[in-house]
C-alpha cells in the first residue's frame, strides 16, 4: 500500500528540458488551435517520442505531423487526419499510428497507419464504438476500446486485424513486452489499484491511496523492474499530475508536475515514457510544448 | 437579336442565382425540423436520458442548434465553426438542455419532452450550466458526479455516459464541428477549468 496523504498543490517539479515549444498558428514550428469560444478548445492532440529523443507531434488542425529534435522542427509530413482529439503512437519501425477522434457515423473509429515518410499504408476500423487510449504492444498497436475497456490488438506485426480478430484478442490489461499484462483500476475517490499479471496470476500489485481526489491514470508503464504511474490529483479549483515510480517496496520516487491543459488533447495522451525519461505534452495561451523529466535522480 | 440575347443572359443569370438562393435556404433545419410545443412529463430518469442522448450521437454538431434525426449520418458536415447555418445536430449546451428535459423558461424546473426534431437550443450557455444558472440546474462535487450528471467549462459542457475504470469518463457531448456529437473518453472530471453540474429533480 502506498499512502499519498493530502496532495500539496503548488510544489511542482521543473522540467529538465523543454524539447518542443510551438506557438499557435500554421507556420513552420507552429501548431494549430481550434474552438474555444463556442466549442471544445483543441490543440495538438497527441505525441510520441523515439528512443533517440526526437519528438513526433500530431498537429491535426494543420493536417500534419512534425518531428522535433533539439528544440527545432526537422521534418514536417502532411497526413490526412480529422481535426479532432486523435491519439497517435510510433511503432519501432517509426510507423505512425493515428486513431480517429471524431464521431464515426455508421461505423467505428479508424486506425490509420502511415509510413515514416507520411504515406498512408492502411486504415482499419477498431472493434468497438469508441476508445480511451492507443499504445504499442509487443506485436503492434493496441487500443483500449470502449465500452468493454479491454486492450485489443489492432495488428499482428504488420498485418491489420479485422474487428472480430481484435475483439478475440482483447485483454483487461495493457500488454507488456514480456507477455504479462498491467491492469489499472481507479477505484473510489482517491484510490488506484495496479497489478502485473503473468499467466493469469498476480505477480505484483500496488494499492495507492490519496486523501485528495484522484482523476484519470494518464500513464502506467513498466520501466525495468519498476512501474511508472502518472495520475491526476484534483480539487474543484486545482489540478496537478502526480508521478510515482513504484517497485516491490512501494513508491521509490514521487513528484508533481503542472497539468498545463489549456487546450484539449486526446484524453490520455499527455505523457510518454522513453527509457528513464518522462515526456509531457502541455499547452498554454501562447502555444503548446513538450517537457522532459528525467526520472533518474528525482526525489 | 440584341434584346433577345440580353433577355436570355438575364434569364440564365436569374435562374442560376435563384438556384443558389434556394440551395442556401434549404437547410437540414428548414427541411426536417419543427416548432412543436414541449410536452410536460412526470418522469425524468437517468437511463431514459441516456437513451435520448444516444439518438443525437453521430448526428453532427451545429453551433446554436438543437435538431437531429437518428440515422447516424451528419447531413450537414463541415459547417463553418461558430456560426448557425441550420445544419444537423445540437451544440453542447443545446444537447444538454434537451437531454435534461428543461423548460425555455429559466424559472421553471419541471421536465419537458422535446422531440429530437424539435429545433430548440434553450436559454443556457455552457458557462451558465457551469454556474448552475436556472431553476432546473445545479452544481455537484466532481468526484460524486455520476451517470447523466455533467462537466461544464466556460466554453463546453458534456454529460457522463458512464465512468471508465481508469478514472476517465465516457462523455456524451456535442464537441465541435469537426468532432461531431458522440460518446468520447474525456478527463473533464479532473480539469480545474471544468465544474461538476447536474439536473435537479431526477425521478429515477
Amino acid at each position: 500500500m502506498v499512502e499519498l496523504g493530502r496532495h500539496a498543490f503548488g510544489a511542482t517539479r521543473s522540467a529538465n528540458a523543454r524539447v518542443v515549444e510551438a506557438h499557435w498558428g500554421s507556420g513552420i514550428a507552429e501548431v494549430g488551435l481550434s474552438g474555444g469560444r463556442t466549442s471544445a478548445r483543441m490543440g495538438p492532440s497527441s505525441f510520441d517520442v523515439a528512443p533517440d529523443g526526437s519528438v513526433t507531434l500530431l498537429d491535426e488542425i494543420n493536417h500534419r505531423v512534425q518531428r522535433w529534435r533539439d528544440g527545432t522542427v526537422g521534418t514536417t509530413l502532411s497526413v490526412d487526419v480529422p481535426e479532432a482529439a486523435d491519439d497517435m503512437a510510433l511503432g519501432p519501425d517509426r510507423s505512425i499510428y493515428v486513431l480517429d477522434g471524431r464521431s464515426s457515423g455508421g461505423s467505428t473509429p479508424l486506425l490509420r497507419t502511415f509510413a515514416p515518410d507520411g504515406t498512408l499504408r492502411d486504415a482499419r476500423h477498431i472493434a468497438e464504438r469508441t476508445w480511451a487510449q492507443l499504445g504499442v504492444g509487443p506485436r503492434g498497436p493496441v487500443v483500449q476500446q470502449a465500452p468493454s475497456e479491454q486492450w485489443m490488438p489492432a495488428k499482428d506485426g504488420t498485418a491489420p486485424l479485422d474487428r472480430v480478430e481484435q475483439a478475440r484478442g482483447g485483454k483487461p490489461g495493457r500488454p507488456l513486452a514480456d507477455g504479462s499484462q498491467l491492469i489499472v483500476l481507479r477505484a473510489g475517490i482517491g484510490e488506484v489499484r495496479l497489478a502485473r499479471v503473468v499467466n493469469g496470476a498476480v505477480r505484483q500489485s500496488w494499492w495507492i491511496v490519496s486523501a485528495t481526489a484522484l482523476g484519470e491514470v494518464q500513464l502506467a508503464q513498466r520501466s525495468g523492474n519498476r512501474i511508472v504511474l502518472v495520475v491526476k490529483a484534483y480539487t474543484e479549483r486545482q489540478d496537478e499530475f502526480q508521478v510515482l515510480v513504484l517497485d516491490g517496496r512501494g513508491a521509490v520516487k514521487q513528484f508533481s508536475v503542472a497539468s498545463s491543459e489549456w487546450a484539449d488533447a486526446a484524453p490520455l495522451a499527455h505523457f510518454r515514457l522513453v527509457g528513464s525519461s518522462l515526456y509531457q505534452l502541455g499547452s498554454a495561451p501562447e502555444g503548446a510544448f513538450v517537457d522532459r523529466y528525467d526520472l533518474e535522480g528525482a526525489r | 437579336m440584341k434584346p433577345l440575347a440580353a433577355f436570355l443572359v438575364t434569364f440564365v443569370v436569374a435562374l442560376v442565382l435563384s438556384g443558389v438562393t434556394a440551395a442556401r435556404t434549404h437547410t437540414f433545419q428548414s427541411a426536417n425540423c419543427n416548432t412543436a410545443a414541449a410536452q410536460p412529463t412526470a418522469n425524468l430518469t437517468r437511463d431514459w436520458s441516456q437513451t435520448y442522448s444516444l439518438a443525437a450521437a453521430r448526428e453532427g454538431y451545429q453551433w446554436g442548434g438543437g435538431c437531429w434525426n437518428n440515422n447516424d449520418i451528419d447531413e450537414a458536415p463541415y459547417d463553418p465553426p461558430g456560426q448557425y447555418t441550420g445544419g444537423e445536430g445540437g451544440d453542447c449546451s443545446g444537447l444538454t438542455f434537451k437531454t435534461w428535459q428543461e423548460s425555455s423558461n429559466t424559472g421553471d424546473s419541471w421536465h419537458y419532452y422535446w422531440h429530437r426534431l424539435r429545433n430548440v437550443h434553450g436559454p443556457y450557455t455552457a458557462s451558465a450550466f457551469k454556474s448552475g444558472s436556472g431553476a432546473p440546474n445545479g452544481t455537484i462535487y466532481k468526484p460524486y458526479a455520476g451517470v447523466m450528471d455533467g462537466f461544464a467549462s466556460d466554453w463546453h459542457v458534456g454529460m457522463i455516459f458512464f465512468r471508465g475504470s481508469g478514472g476517465w469518463d465516457q462523455v456524451i457531448e456535442a464537441k465541435c464541428e469537426a468532432c461531431g456529437t458522440d460518446i468520447f473518453s474525456e478527463s473533464y472530471r479532473s480539469q480545474s477549468a471544468y465544474g461538476g453540474v447536474r439536473r435537479i429533480g431526477w425521478t429515477g
